[in-house]
């Protein structure tokens, strides 16, 4: 750079010196110079205007963003519960808790942003500078006052040379945050061993290249006189460094088909482990433990309801299902039938609202009436008709078939338990067996490198064992730490406001949590026995239940 | 190509640009087909784990539709030896056949989802099972509107061959018109091949 | 070639001379026109746009992202209802993620960069007069056209785009009530697809088309450039891969407006009860899409390596190194690429066998990448390089393609797929290999051909400033984001500060966002370059960049068929820079070098049609012609 400027300031130099001596050579012609002095004035005069317009445009940009940022009306806790969408059930447990270096935050976003904005200015104004001096001088002197080739050569040293100390300063001091070698599972260690060999790998593949690029840049950059080497190909060399990455990345391959494997052949047959179901939806998750009988009981989406959030397959739940939607069936096809008179009051509404001068009033019944008028509220009305009726006929085709019913209602979901919060044994296989209601969802457990989607209508699973206890990560990472379930698959607006909390802990401490967890549905006093056959299988829909088989068919091959 | 052959100027005309375009046109819509009964492979195998997968028969008039399409691809045929034989007068007829009998299959496959509907299939599902009528509709829907394309290839066909401009040096549009034909209706028998035994 | 060709070319030529005084009109000339030249400007000024609005997009999330719990004024005046209070809503927070995805990965990596270059440069370096059908060329600007006209009038409904990610996973974007986006919004989306999907194939058949057939003398595969392979194997891949995709929509939109379970079943949408849709499977979607989604990333990454390729080569004053393996490994990466699909679906649920299978082809494309990335250092290797903006575009291509590529060896590792899935790792990941490297390329190509596309030279002062102002930001931008994923942070969240274990991460979010404006701020000076060197830039010499490829000798000034004579024929492969035997450090292909084969053009052939010799009138041929056909009349 230094040299580069040199060069602009000799170049300057030489301009005025040639300057004065042109003129001194056409002294005699007052004219013809006194023409030029003003041709060239005004160019000058023209980039003293442009850098005056782009000046005054920043300034009006500054002023207007300055008013804009409403610095005295910070608001970092101002999430109150009504900002955030409430859902029907489910997150009201989450509770935002300001971070505790609020104050320190602030100043530096503010700080951030002032300098950001002044940092643009300067930059800008530099760059016209630098654009309109080369421009002037080029035009002036009939020649580039910068050779841009070695300018440019010397940056790429000096890009490659910053850019590798950024990459070391970010692997030292991000990758610290990683999640690296501290896996709280046991396939987990396995993971990051393979992602430690990937990563060593990489980077010095990384640097390598990196450096070979850059340097190659510089080192070859245009020189007078140069001639580049006619050199076309080298198939040995191509061979080379084809066979290399091939075998490295064969190895690769492998050894990640080993890990692969570890991970999703945890429990094949599905005997090792403890089943615990995980329901999704928009926006939250349940936990469901299968209680004392240790099997989890069906669930369907069929029989969701309010008080039956699951879709547990609840005898007494389910019929007070098919009353409350033979009810909502009846109050729609009133409403249907009630239509024109609606309308006529919506009218009598609005024309009252009009006298009343209520504008907000006006346009919501005037919207309504749009409504009716255009036929939307009439095909909702009879698509919800439609809904709740097939809902009706399909839980009436259940009722129906002894054997289909019995493999339904098994009564073991009366003890299962639900919960808002994940407890899970430290050193024992767990089997998440994933729900969700309405949206593909992905539950992510990243300190348990664990993640699996959770498909609606298509049963998924995921096999792992937890291997250090919430206190343990919490004396390692600090007392504010927690494990954590998130959502990590776009689901709606609040899919960033959709996770659960994990707690690993010992089996004492699990069960005695358990204890105060409320079963789902108090068991019945007097237990109708179910066939033995019903019960072996404990997955959470019997129609899923076949595809399982097949899929541990499937595995087992 | 080598440089040896760049003088070589009896290339066939199949080759043409057009002619290729075509080709290229086929292959796209091929692999929308390839998409939508790999699309029925699959849901066929969920199906039928799960006891939800509908086997019913197709409509009579979708085979008839097939021996529609059969006899239609022979009179195209006929017109495209007509214009390899120069035979010029008689290409307008010939086609004028074949687009009466794609305009015959349209109303054959309109038929056929009637025989559908009557039968309580419709294109949307009332039970997990009858997805499989949901892709008879789509897949035959699609080929519908590939044909509709090929009945306005035809009658700018016609209205060309009426001009005299198809003979046996501007064999061209003919040929496009015939490849695009034909491939139709091998598409059309594959698809109810795939349909039945599938 | 044929002689089909040879006399289209030769009755267009004689066309041409016949209508030379004519000026067609104005808009025949700049609107609907069928010259490819202009079309390619429409692609490319199109795309410029797109990008613009694309890029604005993306500085809007970042600064929800960066300051998730200021207001900012200017952003409730800028954006209405959608920033009520200064800050941006969480439903267009997503629907701004999920456009600006779009935008850029159809409209401006994939018809911006391919379609204006394939355009500009497949007729202009095989040397033919135009496209094979100019007038579905022009069909294929305005399918594009009003898919983006399309696309950004959903910004205009009341519910808002689609906001269901780039993607548009069903069962989300399938329901209309599932979230605000997913209403008319999403309907828009699919439309403006379809029409893209139509503008894709009518334009990639052409390009097909022309690269097989029209050819000039003496241009054999071998000899073409590689830019013209890149652009045939990814028009090849669009042909193959958007078909899919089509099925795909289609599927959806039956889905979303007609009841079907395609991809629907077992749903209890809440506020809605449970839906009747049953049998499909969500799943289904995701094969379909990324069946199409894999090929895409490698339709808008391999014109990026064609260009680089070709700008290297040239400013580097060597030939590119072992231009036969670039072409195998171009082409074993656009057949790789269909069958690796599945590593973008590793954790749903696939079959772990499945899983195997799609890790070990995914790893096999680093190979041919690999190959690419070192022949292209060989080409470096003492060179005698000119660091024109282009030049510099293309280094920096390189290196992204390294860095991001790298990462690919994590994410397509179906075992560090289940850490890393859906992470910031990913989006790190695909914006410098696919996002930051394609863009690359296309302002490499805009720099490079922007002499032949307007008869201009741009500013290479500001090109250069440009350069390393948008190199690095685009790493400040997306290097730490690697970190931000491996430290389990999720893509596509709203408010980082209502998770307070991200908190560690607030002030690299700052960073990543002044960094973001600073590159945005960079490309106001691209534009400004631009738009000011089509007027007013410095005019053109005839090869500015001594070159070797055919398009160079066209002249500067445009003209309808390229070529005011004969179209030139070509005698060698389009890298001989700097050989041993000649002073000068290149040698354009279609110059005459001692003891070449000297050729000669065939006759030209005057077709004779019948219609001239015809006397009849359509109608009575056409009615006769039953005559002809029953009565076996004689004609």
């Amino acid at each position: 750079m230094n040299c580069s400027k040199l060069q602009q300031c000799r170049k300057i130099v030489i301009f005025f010196l040639q300057f004065i001596k042109n003129n001194n050579k056409f002294a005699h012609d007052l004219k013809k110079t006194i023409s030029s002095f003003y041709s060239r004035m005004n160019t000058i005069t023209k980039n003293i205007f442009k850098l005056a317009l782009v000046a005054g445009i920043i300034f009006f940009a500054a002023s207007l963003i300055s008013k804009s940022v409403d610095i005295h009306q910070l608001k970092v806790d101002g999430y109150s519960a009504e900002t955030i969408e409430k859902p029907l059930f489910g997150t009201d447990e989450i509770v935002y808790e300001a971070p505790k270096e609020v104050a320190a935050n602030d100043a530096v976003a503010t700080r951030v942003k002032w300098s950001l904005l002044l940092f643009v200015i300067i930059l800008i104004m530099v760059i016209a500078n630098a654009f309109d001096i080369s421009a002037l001088t080029a035009k002036l002197t009939g020649k580039q006052a910068i050779n841009s080739n070695n300018v440019n050569k010397w940056i790429m040293l000096i890009f490659l040379v910053v850019g590798l100390s950024a990459t070391a300063w970010e692997y030292a001091v991000h990758g610290k945050h990683a999640l690296l070698g501290n896996a709280s599972s046991e396939h987990g260690a396995i993971y990051d061993s393979m992602f430690n060999i990937t990563l060593i790998l990489t980077t010095i593949v990384f640097v390598i290249t990196q450096i070979l690029l850059f340097y190659f840049s510089f080192r070859y950059a245009k020189k007078d006189g140069q001639k580049a080497l006619y050199y076309a190909h080298n198939n040995r060399l191509e061979v080379f460094w084809t066979i290399i990455p091939a075998i490295v990345l064969t190895l690769l391959v492998l050894r990640g088909h080993q890990t692969w494997r570890s991970i999703v052949y945890a429990d094949v047959d599905g005997t090792k482990s403890t089943n615990i179901e995980i329901f999704a939806f928009q926006f939250g998750w349940n936990a469901r433990y299968a209680g004392d009988d240790g099997i989890l009981g069906v669930a369907d989406y069929k029989f969701i309801s309010g008080k039956n959030k699951l879709g547990l397959a609840y005898e007494p739940e389910v019929d007070s299902l098919v009353v409350e939607l033979k009810a909502a069936i009846l109050s729609d096809q009133q409403a249907l039938d009630n239509l024109p008179k609606t309308l006529e009051s919506l009218k009598a509404d609005w024309q009252a609202a009009k006298d009343m001068q209520d504008q907000e009033a006006m346009s919501s019944i005037k919207k309504e009436i749009e409504e009716i008028n255009c036929g939307d509220r009439k095909d909702d009305l009879n698509a919800s008709i439609k809904r709740k009726t097939k809902q009706l006929e399909r839980i009436a085709s259940i009722k129906k078939d002894p054997a289909v019913y019995a493999t339904y209602f098994t009564k073991a979901e009366e003890d299962d338990i639900v919960t808002q919060e994940l407890h899970l044994v430290k050193n024992k296989l767990v089997t998440f067996k994933f729900r969700s209601r309405d949206i593909i969802h992905s539950a992510w457990l990243p300190h348990f490198r664990a993640q699996m989607n959770v498909v609606p209508g298509m049963p998924t699973r995921f096999t792992f064992m937890p291997t250090k206890t919430t206190k343990e990560a919490k004396a390692e990472n600090g007392p504010d730490f927690e494990y954590y379930l998130y959502c990590n698959k776009i689901c709606g607006t609040s899919h960033y406001n959709m996770k659960m909390k994990v707690v690993i802990e010992s089996q004492e401490e699990v069960d005695a949590w358990l204890k105060t967890q409320q079963p789902a549905f108090k068991p019945m006093p007097a237990v109708i026995a179910v066939p033995a056959v019903y019960l072996k299988d404990s997955a959470t829909m019997t129609k899923d239940s076949s595809k399982n088989i097949t899929k541990k068919k499937l595995a087992l091959r | 190509m080598s440089s040896s052959t760049i003088q070589n100027n009896t290339t066939p005309k199949e080759f043409s640009p057009k002619t290729v375009i075509i080709w290229l046109l086929i292959v796209a819509s091929t692999m929308l087909f390839l998409a939508f009964c790999s699309a029925y492979f699959v849901h066929q195998g969920d199906g039928l784990r799960n006891n939800a997968w509908l086997k019913f028969d197709l409509p009579f008039e979708f085979w008839l539709s097939a021996g529609i399409v059969l006899i239609s691809s022979f009179f195209m045929q006929m017109a495209y030896r007509a214009a390899q034989k120069d035979d010029i007068y008689k290409i307008p007829s010939l086609l004028t056949i074949t687009l009466i009998c794609g305009i015959a299959f349209c109303i054959s496959q309109f038929y056929g989802w009637l025989n559908l509907m009557d039968r309580g299939l419709f294109l949307s599902n009332k039970e997990p099972a009858e997805i499989s009528a949901s892709f008879v509709y789509v897949i035959s829907a699609a080929h519908f509107a590939h044909i509709i394309g090929g009945l306005i290839l035809l009658t700018v066909g016609i209205a060309r061959a009426s001009k005299l401009q198809i003979h046996k040096k501007n064999l061209v549009f003919i040929n496009i018109c015939k490849t695009y034909w034909h491939f139709l209706g091998i598409l059309w028998i594959l698809l109810l091949l795939f349909l039945y035994f599938a | 070639m044929s002689t089909e060709t040879l006399t289209a070319t030769h009755t267009h030529q004689d066309e041409h001379a016949h209508h030379e005084h004519h000026e067609p009109s104005f808009i025949r000339k700049y609107v609907f026109s069928t010259d490819h030249k202009m079309i390619s400007k429409q692609f490319l000024i199109t795309g410029i746009i797109m990008g613009c609005l694309g890029m604005l997009m993306s500085l809007l999330f970042r600064i929800q992202l960066a300051w998730p719990d200021e207001s900012f004024g200017f952003l409730e005046s800028l954006l209405g209802k959608w920033a009520k209070g200064g800050k941006i809503d969480p439903n267009y927070y997503m629907a701004l993620v999920t456009i600006h995805g779009t935008i850029m990965v159809f409209y401006v990596l994939t018809a911006g960069l391919s379609g204006t270059f394939s355009n500009l440069l497949i007729p202009l370096q095989v040397g033919a007069r135009d496209m094979a059908s100019p007038f579905m060329n022009m069909l294929s600007y305005w399918f594009f056209f009003a898919s983006s006209v399309v696309l950004l009038s959903s910004f205009a409904v009341e519910t808002g785009p689609a906001s269901s990610g780039w993607t548009v996973y069903p069962p989300l974007s399938a329901l209309q009530k599932a979230m605000p986006g997913s209403g008319l919004g999403t309907t828009l989306w699919l439309v403006a697809i379809i029409l893209f999907i139509v503008s894709a194939l009518l334009g990639g058949i052409n390009y097909i088309v022309t690269v097989l057939n029209m050819r000039t003398k003496g241009m054999s595969m071998n000899r073409l450039p590689l830019t013209i392979w890149a652009f045939l194997l990814t028009a090849c891949l669009g042909l193959l891969s958007f078909p899919v995709l089509l099925g795909a929509g289609l599927f959806l939109i039956f889905d979303r407006s007609f009841g079907t379970s395609f991809y629907l079943s077992d749903i209890y949408l809440n506020g809605i009860g449970a839906m009747t849709n049953s049998g499909g499977s969500p799943i289904m979607y995701q094969h379909l899409f990324w069946f199409l989604g894999h090929p895409e990333v490698y339709i808008i990454l391999l014109p990026a390596l064609g260009i680089t390729s070709e700008v290297i080569a040239t400013n580097a004053r060597k030939p590119i190194f072992g231009y036969s393996a670039m072409v195998i490994s171009l082409l074993s990466i656009a057949v790789l690429s269909f069958i690796v699909w599945g590593h973008h679906m590793f954790i749903t649920g696939m079959n772990p066998f499945l899983g195997t299978v799609f890790m070990y082809v995914t790893l096999i494309i680093a190979v041919p990448s690999a190959v690419k990335t070192f022949n292209y250092l060989a080409t470096l290797w003492k060179g005698n390089i000119r660091f024109t903006p282009a030049m510099m575009f293309a280094i920096g291509l390189v290196s992204f393609f390294i860095s991001g590529g790298l990462t690919g060896i994590y994410l397509g590792n179906a075992a560090l797929d289940v850490q890393l899935h859906d992470s910031y790792f990913v989006v790190a990941h695909f914006h410098l290999v696919m996002g930051s490297a394609a863009i690359f390329g296309m302002f490499s190509g805009i720099y490079h051909w922007f002499p032949k596309m307007f008869g201009r030279m741009m500013n290479n002062t500001l090109g250069s400033i440009h350069f390393w102002l948008t190199f690095a930001s685009a790493y400040m931008v997306f290097f730490p984001m690697h970190f931000m994923g491996l430290a389990g942070v999720p893509r596509r969240y709203y408010q980082f500060s209502l998770i307070p274990e991200f908190g560690i991460w607030m002030n690299v979010n700052i960073f990543i966002t002044v960094s973001a404006f600073l590159g945005g701020a960079a490309q106001l000076l691209f534009l400004y370059n631009f738009f000011r060197s089509i007027f007013k830039g410095k005019p053109a010499t005839q090869n500015p960049w001594e070159s070797n490829t055919l398009e160079w000798s066209a002249p500067i000034k445009h003209l309808h068929g390229n070529w005011p004579g004969d179209i030139p024929a070509v005698y060698r492969g389009p890298h001989e820079y700097s050989r041993p035997d000649r002073d000068l450090d290149y040698f354009p292909q279609h110059e005459v070098g001692n003891g070449e084969p000297v050729h000669y053009e065939a006759p030209a052939e005057t077709q004779k049609t019948y219609a001239s010799d015809n006397k009849d009138s359509a109608t009575k041929v056409f009615f006769s012609s039953f005559a002809h056909l029953f009565l076996l009349k004689k004609a």
